[in-house]
């Protein structure tokens, strides 16, 4: 990769020494302002920052169909449900249903009674000992199997062969399509995020931080972004697949009377493209 | 005591080295003429000089000055050249068994049409691959048997992997030279401690059976994300000496990641081996 400088400047100027000084004294106010600004932030950079979140929560709206009346009326109702109770995982249920369907995939590919001798997992009928309904049953009890099966085979998350068995088609359950769980899934992302940052923020000692970690790939060309798509999901998975098993050796057992208190901690890995084109945006005024 | 440890070491690696003299047919007489001719380069190599010295090099060997000069007279062609596009195919028959986009409605691999945006060989290459030579791709996955044409030109996947797929020369070979990279790796260590090339083992003894087909599955998905991201950093064109008109110094530098797999017996628990050999973890 070439140097490219960033200064441009190409004429020299001769000052006196005088004012040298007073410019160098100038300048190096000016930095060590900057620097303290960019460091710590001021009232006016939270307000921005506040600011730019809700024009991207709003332009979020406009393109979930949410008009601007509607979108002012649910701000206006969320700032009261706050000064009440702050928002909790709990109270995303069809989210927690996602969770739920998630486990069903994750037994279906970790436990071996599932997995042919490939390690891979197998086809499952409907019914019987060793069956879809047998995880549906354990994850999800209160459900129809037959409900299940048709979401997930919509998602293809899961697909029939030719003996009418299911078979997992990932490993990992994202619904994509702007269902139930799809929206109920994003308040959760943009709390954990959040929640992340704000620890962060009150936290002395690096080592008590958690992860935030970011790259951003300038000049990647446009026909190159579906390879990337695929980069960040097979590393992304990985980076899950790891993560799990680590944590695998450390959960409490499930309706353990352990003593120890313990947390829901995650992990969320997504890919975005920056859309530079400066579309103009509709909704009311 | 050193070279009662070398030896003992040298015998646990002629055993599987051993196991594949037998299935090739090569019997202890013409191994032992291997051995010599490695023997001999070997000293040639310690020795550093231009001109080869044959009664050193006797000494040095026990083999007689007159089979050195012989042994040396005919040099045999150097390494072999296995490792073309073996990556490269590794990751197209990675992905033809494992992305949804190129299985059937079984989740099988499909029978793919050489040519397609979607679903055809060419696109499983271009994703996989990352290589716009796919004629070539396809000639060497054809001719190792890891794939075949049917009758109306469609391809077939056979085999998960293109080095199991190739008990011929070439895969043979392949096996020598990443014993051989193993070893050089390893000698280099014990007489570099204080600049070690990377190699760390983690295993365990104590395996419940039932979970060796997922952990080898897991071991393999993993190894592959690591593995692929080498593989790009390490043929980054910027990092690469171009060929000149002169010869340039390069050097050769890559990673090879292997599963270990072999039955055990975990022992009955007495009420010494209790305390102590609760679990199976070995050191690296």
């Amino acid at each position: 990769m070439g140097y490219r400088p960033t200064s441009h400047t190409t004429t020299r100027r001769v000052r006196s020494s005088a004012k040298r000084k007073v410019q160098a004294a100038r300048e190096t106010d000016g930095r060590a302002s900057l620097a303290r600004d960019v460091s710590r932030g001021n009232h006016e950079h939270r307000e921005r920052m506040l600011e730019q979140i809700y024009r991207v929560i709003v332009e979020f709206a406009d393109d979930f169909g949410i008009d601007r009346r509607s979108t002012r009326r649910l701000f206006l109702k969320a700032e009261r449900l706050a000064a009440r109770s702050p928002y909790r995982l709990h109270q995303a249920v069809d989210f927690q249903t996602m969770l739920r369907i998630s486990e069903i995939l994750g037994a279906w590919y970790r436990e071996p009674a599932f997995l042919d001798e490939n390690g891979k997992p197998r086809s499952l009928p409907l019914v019987g000992a060793k069956s879809f309904a047998s995880l549906v049953n354990r994850f999800l009890p209160r459900f129809r199997i037959d409900d299940i099966v048709d979401i997930l085979i919509a998602e293809r998350v899961l697909q029939l062969d030719a003996r009418g068995e299911l078979i997992p088609m990932r490993k990992t359950v994202i619904f994509t399509k702007p269902g139930a769980m799809m929206l109920d899934r994003v308040p959760v992302i943009v709390q954990g995020l959040l929640s992340t940052i704000r620890h962060n923020a009150n936290t002395e000692n690096q080592r008590n931080t958690r992860c935030e970690r970011l790259t951003t790939l300038d000049r990647l060309p446009i026909e190159a972004i579906p390879a990337f798509n695929e980069q960040v999901k097979k590393l992304a998975q990985s980076l899950l697949n790891q993560s799990d098993n680590w944590a695998m050796q450390r959960q409490l057992a499930p309706g353990s009377r352990s003593r120890k208190k313990s947390a829901r901690v995650g992990v969320e890995v997504f890919a975005y493209v920056a859309d530079e084109s400066h579309r103009k945006r509709g909704g009311s005024s | 005591m050193l070279k009662t440890a070398v030896m003992r070491a040298v015998l646990r690696l002629l055993d599987p080295l051993a196991r594949l003299l037998l299935d090739a047919g090569i019997g202890i007489g013409e191994f032992h003429e291997l051995a010599k001719r490695a023997y001999v380069r070997a000293a040639l190599d310690m020795s550093r000089k231009d001109k080869p010295n044959y009664s050193q090099i006797g000494v040095l060997t026990g083999i007689p000055r007159r089979e050195v000069a012989t042994l040396l007279e005919n040099p045999d062609t150097g390494p072999p050249d296995v490792e073309r596009g073996t990556q490269r195919a590794e990751r197209v028959l990675r992905g033809w068994w494992n992305d949804p986009e190129f299985s059937d409605a079984s989740g099988r691999p499909a029978i793919l049409p050489l040519r397609g945006r979607r679903g055809s060989f060419t696109s499983l290459v271009n994703r996989h691959a990352g290589d716009p030579r796919v004629r070539t791709l396809l000639e060497e996955l054809l001719r190792v048997k890891a794939i075949r044409q049917l009758a109306d030109k469609r391809l077939e996947v056979l085999s998960p992997t293109f080095a199991t797929a190739r008990w011929d020369g070439g895969g043979i070979e392949l096996v020598g030279e990443r014993v051989r990279d193993l070893l050089a790796t390893l000698v280099h260590n014990l007489k570099h401690p204080s600049r070690p090339r990377y190699t760390r083992f983690v295993g365990n003894a104590q395996v419940d059976p039932r979970f060796v087909p997922l952990l080898i599955r897991d071991l393999t998905e993993q190894a592959e994300v690591l593995l692929d991201s080498f593989d790009d950093a390490l043929n980054d064109p910027e990092r690469l000496v171009r060929p000149a008109r002169s010869a340039q110094d390069a050097h050769r530098l890559g990673i090879c990641i292997y599963v270990v797999e072999e039955p055990t017996l975990v022992d009955p628990v007495t009420e010494t081996s209790s305390v102590t050999a609760r679990r199976g973890r070995q050191p690296g």
